[in-house]
Parts: C-alpha cells; structure tokens; sequence
C-alpha cells in the first residue's frame, strides 16, 4: 500500500476540456477523486503552458511524485509537458491519455509502485484499442 | 509550388497545424523560423518530433530562410512556415522574402496582450511590427483553423498608437 504522502497525483493536460471531462468520466465510474488536477491548453502559448505545468507541480507536497498524462504527444500538451522542467521532482509523462489508462491509474496507484504502475498503463491504453 | 502557408503561431508545430492545416494542405516540408529556437537544438527537437509522418521539418535561423538554398526547398515542396511571433516575418520581409500574406493563427494571452480574437492577444509592440508588415504588401489573416472564418486583420490593427 502506498502512504498518503508517495501517492501519486494525476496532472492532466490536454486540448479543450477533454481532462476535465475524462476526469468527470473517471469520477464516475470510480467515485471521487483527489489528488488529482486537469490544466486546459486553452489561451496559453506553448512556453505559458511549460510554465503552468511547472507551477502546478510546484504546488504538490514536496516527496509526491506526478504522473503527468497528456493527449496529443505531438501536440502542444505534449511538447509543454517536456519542455516543463520540474526540477528535482519525480514527474513521469504518459502521452495518448485514454480512459483505460486513467481508470488503471486511478485503480492502482495506493497499492502499487510506481514503477509497476506505469508499465501497466501503457498495456492498458494500448490494449483499450481495437479494429474489427 | 508557391509557399501553401506562412503562420505565426506561438505554438509552433503542434495539433491545430499538423491536423488542421496538415489535412488540408498536406505539407511535405515545415520550416520553423526563429534564431532562438535554431540555436537551441534540443528545444528545437521537441518541435520537430511532432511534425506528421511524411512532412520533413527543420528549425531555421532568419538568414538561413533568407538563403537561396531554402527558397528552392520551399518551391519544390509542399510548404509551411511558422513563427513564433511577429518579428521573424518582418524580419524576412524586410530581408527581401517574397512573403505575400501572414496567418495570425495563435498568439496566445500574456501580460499586456489583449484579445482580437480567442488565439490572437497583441500588444503595442505587436501592432506595431504587424503594421509595418502590412506597410510592406503583406496580407494580413486571422484564421486558427481553415474550416474556420477567415478575419482580416488590418482593420482591426488602425488606431493604435
């Protein structure tokens, strides 16, 4: 089990307000979220938005890593999610942020590290897509 | 071919500009113009890795696109330039490239900006340098997205001091 204080936060930042409505959806489905916070690119050139991101980290206790979920990897979240520079603290970025990897997230993050959590979301998003 | 689109846009490469106006124009080439981002390879890099499958892009110095090498790249591809902000098309106007019409497509809020347009915040500065592009036969076009209305921006810039 993870303690309260190296529980991961969930940091979305993505186009319009598809965070916020992912998160709503997640909420859902899951019950009610904390530590967890959606930032629109809306209005923020791409340096403004790296800067948000940072600021925002910034405002998580100190020893809370953040998990960093953005939509676009080549779009403006992406690209400010890398740019951000977060300094020493323990920031992890998933790109192409769907519902399956936010339900996995939000599932597992008090009882698994870290480490195997991240794994686990990149199987699941990737496993959430299907063609027929 | 004619440059298809010259775009100021803060954002630089990224989804409005690679799906929007990359579905539409399909550009086989993007040139990002700015000094500082050339000289900067790494941030450089974040901005190329977006570019779509199928378009080549490169970050340029001012007097890189001012060359002969880039003007034929820009003619014998499918071509996009972007820029960051105001200067670099003044700059390249006033440098002699053929530049006949800008898109203002974004740039976003900051301090002292205000709004034209959601994704158009200018400032005095601002004005001024799009001014002296319009001074110099450049069109002036606020458009975000091509499925989107069309503003043109001359009017709106009159006035200011």
């Amino acid at each position: 089990m993870t303690r309260s204080e190296e529980r991961p936060v969930g940091l979305l930042v993505t186009h319009a307000a598809l965070g916020t409505e992912l998160l709503r959806t997640v909420e859902r489905i899951l019950g009610a979220q904390t530590d967890a916070f959606v930032l629109s690119n809306d209005g923020y050139s791409g340096e403004a938005l790296s800067r948000a991101i940072e600021d925002r980290v910034g405002e998580v206790p100190a020893g809370q890593p953040v998990v960093l979920f953005t939509d676009l990897a080549a779009g403006s979240c992406g690209i400010a999610s890398r740019r951000a520079d977060c300094g020493a603290r323990v920031v992890r970025k998933v790109t192409g942020v769907n519902l399956p990897v936010l339900l996995e997230f939000f599932h597992y993050r008090d009882t698994l590290p870290l480490d195997e959590l991240l794994p686990r979301l990149e199987a699941k998003g990737k496993a959430g897509i299907t063609v027929s | 071919m004619p440059l298809l689109l010259a775009r100021i846009d803060d954002r630089l490469i990224h989804g409005q500009v690679v799906h929007g106006w990359g579905s539409t124009l399909r550009p086989t080439w993007m040139g990002i113009v700015s000094d500082s981002l050339r000289a900067d390879p790494a941030r450089a890099g974040l901005y190329l890795f977006a570019a779509p499958e199928g378009t080549r892009a490169e970050a340029l110095s001012i007097q890189e696109t001012l060359s002969e090498e880039t003007r034929r790249t820009i003619e014998a591809e499918r071509s996009i330039l972007l820029f960051p902000g105001v200067e670099e098309p003044l700059q390249l106007k006033r440098g002699g490239f053929p530049l006949t019409e800008v898109n203002v497509g974004g740039l976003h809020h900051a301090p002292g900006k205000v709004a034209l347009f959601p994704y158009v915040y200018l400032d005095e500065r601002d004005k001024e340098a799009l001014r002296a592009l319009a001074a110099l036969g450049v069109g002036l076009v606020a458009q975000d997205l091509p499925s989107n209305p069309s503003h043109r921006l001359e009017p709106l810039l009159e006035g200011a001091g």
